[in-house]
């Protein structure tokens, strides 16, 4: 989907009907299967893949206590492969140009930038691994649970010293609260049809619940 | 000893790299833009990166060592003794030489970005190896220690291969490169600067270490 507001808008109604029921979790994989590149260009892949087996292992112990656990690994599934999907086609710039569209020129720039710096950090954060474990692999290292903590210092260490670059640089460019941003949003006939499928799965998933 | 690039190609999205060419003893400097690929062939010439096609031959490398351009992802240990340590060496004469005697205990993240490179680079040229992949060394230090640094690196053996933007604190250069139009080049021992100055081949420093 090219344009963010069909994109948030189909999560956010798929998102939905994979919780309401396990027919809607279903439909919602299915709108999944024929509507996006599944997990061709896929950042962040080992995250994905750790949410699932988390997911998976609740469910089993679900399964086990209670028998929901089968329902709940359906619809959480779903849950994720959509969210993944959302991070997947999300593009710099995008967030903020949704939140100004959304919420207009002050509380929209305002939590528009909020959301890119979160998308921003987030990134950066996955890049820093990356290059701690190619350093770490230097070294001859490997994580272990003694490493953990130096691990996490570091990670939230460079977050920090970002986060007051940033903070910097916005200050001296005399930012003070919300901006002038002229959203602008590429579209094509496939994202109304994306769109219009994901509204269909939304409605079904009331129906069936 | 010889490290040789045959038909690497590295394609990841639109940016694209292309490589051939051999790097023997002696020091090489790879130049180019900002986001040419240095680092990237950094990674590929100490092997933590696959290319996309092609192969890298080590002939005669029995060991290896890549530093970053960053220094803070090196760091493991909690304070500078243990940083030493991490890289197999014994801290006190290091800590003592690079002016952090007595510090055993300091964290080292709570050093400048200046001073945690240097400290790192000393750890990482004491470390014998065949073959040194030196990521953006100058970044962070100034001119004194971008002076000794280069003194250090032309008194070392084997391969050394800088990826760098230093153009004037350098040690005496065997081999020249280039990365440019995703594709390194080779430019022997004469040098290629953007600026077009400071091209005598194979000249030598006005003093061991000294700019050039």
């Amino acid at each position: 989907m090219n344009d963010i507001r069909f994109r948030i808008g189909a999560a956010t109604l798929l998102s939905l009907a994979a919780f309401l029921s396990v027919a809607g979790a279903a439909l919602a994989f299915v709108w999944w299967l024929i509507f996006t590149s599944r997990f061709r260009n896929l950042p962040g892949r080992a995250l994905i893949i750790g949410s699932l087996s988390v997911v998976a292992v609740v469910a089993t112990i679900l399964q086990l206590m209670q028998g929901t656990g089968i329902s709940y690994g359906i619809r959480m599934g779903a849950v994720i492969l959509i969210a993944a999907w959302l991070w997947s086609e999300y593009r710099p710039g995008e967030m903020l140009d949704f939140s100004v569209w959304a919420l207009g020129q002050r509380r929209g720039f305002d939590l528009g930038l909020v959301a890119e710096l979160s998308m921003q950090a987030f990134l950066s954060l996955l890049a820093d691994c990356d290059r701690m474990k190619t350093a770490w692999a230097i070294k001859g290292m490997s994580l272990t649970p003694a490493n953990i903590p130096a691990a996490g210092t570091l990670l939230v260490r460079c977050a920090l010293v970002r986060a007051k670059d940033t903070g910097e640089l916005l200050a001296v460019r005399g930012y003070r609260e919300g901006g002038t941003i002229c959203p602008v949003f590429p579209s094509a006939r496939s994202d109304i049809v994306a769109a219009g499928a994901a509204v269909a799965v939304f409605i079904a998933a009331v129906l069936t619940w | 000893m010889l490290i040789r690039l045959e038909s690497v190609q590295v394609t990841r999205g639109p940016f694209t790299l292309a490589a051939d060419g051999s790097f023997g003893p002696g020091i090489h400097l790879v130049s180019g833009p900002v986001g040419s690929g240095k680092s990237t062939l950094a990674l590929i010439m100490a092997g933590l990166l696959s290319p996309s096609g092609g192969t890298v031959c080590r002939e005669g490398i029995g060991s290896l060592l890549l530093s970053l351009q960053f220094p803070e992802y090196h760091v493991t240990g909690s304070t500078l003794a243990e940083e030493c340590a991490s890289w197999g060496l014994d801290p006190g004469p290091i800590l003592a030489a690079e002016g952090f005697g007595g510090l055993d205990a300091r964290d080292p993240l709570a050093l400048s970005r200046g001073e945690l490179k240097r400290l790192h680079l000393a750890c990482v040229l004491l470390r014998p190896c065949d073959l040194l992949l030196l990521d953006e060394p100058f970044s962070a230090l100034d001119c004194r220690q971008k002076e000794i640094l280069s003194g250090r690196i032309a008194g070392r053996g084997g391969i050394t291969i800088l990826f760098t933007h230093e153009e004037e604190f350098l040690p005496r250069i065997d081999q020249y490169w280039e990365i440019a139009g995703g594709r390194l080049h080779d430019h022997g021992a004469g040098r290629h600067t953007r600026s077009g100055n400071n091209d005598e081949p194979g000249r030598p420093p006005e003093s061991a270490g000294g700019p050039i």
